[in-house]
């Protein structure tokens, strides 16, 4: 399952939550089935960008290409007036999109199988028999087909994050959004979530990642993007932006990642050591 | 009070009771999809919804019941409009405790996380979808104690209707002490129906937060891919 991903291109994106200007006209180009991770300090903008991404957050201005298709803002007449696009579309947009939250948002009164199927049946359509197939076969993929059962209550902060992520992947969406998949969970858990976004990043969709855990993203991104206050400030292969930053922010920002990984390692790490701790080391 | 006295005037105070009942059944029923609808209203993106809905809400519930009733009974013949006292009456409370209802569902709908409605969203189900298959689910737990209260006073408010003649039970309390200058005797009587019936929604408001709230304290049983069937003790979280 190669090649399946889609384009995404952020024009001009600006967004403010009242005087806070989370975005300041962010441009974006994202290749098919390319794996980009966002990092940054807290607060400057990335987790709104990816939630524009799928119009969860709607921007003030700029607009969103997937596949070349504007997402939730339409130009009138190629002129100067903006409308919203109709719900229905955006509807249909967001089944393409997959999004993994920071903390899971399982739905706590349907079964692990249910929240997998309830997107199937709603939104794409399918008969229960060949929901259930897919939702088995995608909690298959991260390890959850024997939890089918369970209410998310019942289960693990890794594991909730593995069903989370299933639920996106049964949709089979083009882009896969994941906004600090990581962050809520322990060290252990950490590792279970990565494997499954490993597999996820293997089968060529677009991925769009938010995540600290740089010494893991460094593996798996094509592009690492550093956000600052509302603007792209670097990016550019991981090797690059991590060894040789060019603006003082991202230098201060790298080192800091540095030693507070150095200091829970307890080592001091280079960027190949943090990336060796996350992968082999750190086995349940 | 001797025996007697409730033998002979039972028929006419149970007759009042049926009626009471059925005003506050029908009126029950009335209301929530009303008080469903304004929620909506007030929840909506649109300007013009959310003005009708506050509209709506902040007319009916802040002019006494009785005021309302009798206001809007006594003129409507002026217009031509001549509608049966039953009628009336049970649109009338179902119209005044929609709108409470409309601002407890307002307010449970808040309670439910903000990210169950995101991650919703997100798989792509469209706003009524999400509403009525992830977000209205959860907020029974903090819908369901206030609205409690207010079926209560549904209840109770229903005594208004006497005002304009609908044969309740406050209305033949009122025909009985008439008659018999017992006034004393029968309102006790219909004191002790009236906490009968609210004792009654107490119970069955306790069994629907049990049936409801289930999700939260225990796992399904083995097999059924339908969600919590088995009853269990282990509690998780709130």
């Amino acid at each position: 399952m190669t090649g399946r991903g889609a384009t995404v291109e952020l024009r001009g994106i600006a967004k403010s939550f009242g005087r806070v200007q989370a975005l300041c006209g962010v441009d974006l180009q994202v290749a098919a089935g390319e794996v980009i991770v966002v990092f940054g300090p807290s607060g400057c903008g990335k987790s709104t960008l990816l939630r524009c991404v799928n119009f969860l957050v709607e921007p003030d201005d700029g607009f969103v290409f997937i596949d070349g298709a504007p997402m939730g803002r339409i130009r009138l007449n190629g002129g100067t007036k903006v409308r919203r696009d109709r719900e229905r579309n955006i509807n249909r947009m967001r089944a393409d999109i997959g999004v993994v939250f920071q903390h899971f948002n399982l739905w706590p009164h349907r079964t692990t199988f249910e929240n997998v199927t309830e997107g199937l049946i709603r939104v794409r359509g399918m008969t229960g028999e060949k929901a259930e197939a897919r939702a088995m076969e995608a909690l298959n993929q991260v390890g959850m087909a024997d939890f089918a059962d369970r209410l998310p209550v019942r289960l693990s902060g890794g594991q909730q994050q593995r069903v989370a992520i299933a639920r996106a992947l049964a949709m089979e969406p083009k882009v896969l959004l994941l906004d600090e998949p990581t962050s809520s969970l322990d060290p252990i858990l950490v590792h279970e979530v990565l494997g499954a976004i490993r597999d996820a990043a293997q089968q060529g969709l677009t991925m769009l990642i938010v995540t600290h855990h740089l010494g893991f993203a460094r593996q798996l991104a094509d592009r690492f993007v550093f956000m600052d206050h509302g603007t792209i400030l670097e990016q550019g292969t991981p090797d690059i932006v991590l060894n040789s930053p060019t603006s003082d922010r991202l230098k201060v920002f790298l080192s800091l990642v540095l030693s507070a990984e150095a200091s829970a390692e307890g080592q001091s790490g280079t960027w190949s050591d943090g990336a060796q701790t996350h992968t082999s080391e750190m086995t349940p | 009070m001797d025996l007697e006295f409730i033998k002979t005037y039972l028929p006419v105070i149970l007759d009042g009771y049926l009626m009471t009942l059925s005003i506050c059944v029908a009126a029950f029923v009335l209301a929530w999809p009303i008080g469903i609808a304004v929620a909506l209203c007030r929840l909506s993106r649109y300007k013009v919804l959310r003005a009708m809905g506050t509209t709506y809400v902040e007319v009916i519930r802040n002019i006494p019941f009785a005021i309302q009733v009798f206001l809007i009974f006594y003129t409507l013949p002026f217009f031509g409009i001549f509608l049966s006292a039953y009628g009336f009456g049970v649109v009338a409370l179902a119209i005044y405790i929609a709108s409470y209802y409309a601002e407890l569902i307002r307010g449970a709908v808040h309670s439910v996380p903000r990210s169950q409605y995101e991650s919703a969203r997100g798989v792509g189900l469209s706003y009524l979808q999400a509403m009525r298959r992830v977000v209205f689910p959860q907020m029974f737990g903090y819908l369901i104690p206030p609205a409690t209260n207010q079926t209560i006073t549904l209840v109770k408010e229903s005594s208004v209707l006497s005002i304009i003649t609908v044969p309740e039970l406050t209305m033949a309390a009122h025909t009985v002490g008439g008659i018999s200058y017992s006034y004393v005797e029968v309102f006790l009587m219909i004191a002790v129906l009236y906490w009968v019936t609210t004792l009654t929604l107490l119970a069955a408001s306790r069994w629907l937060e049990v049936v409801t709230q289930r999700y939260r304290y225990l796992d399904s049983r083995p097999g059924s891919r339908t969600g919590a069937t088995e009853l269990g003790v282990e509690p998780v979280g709130r």
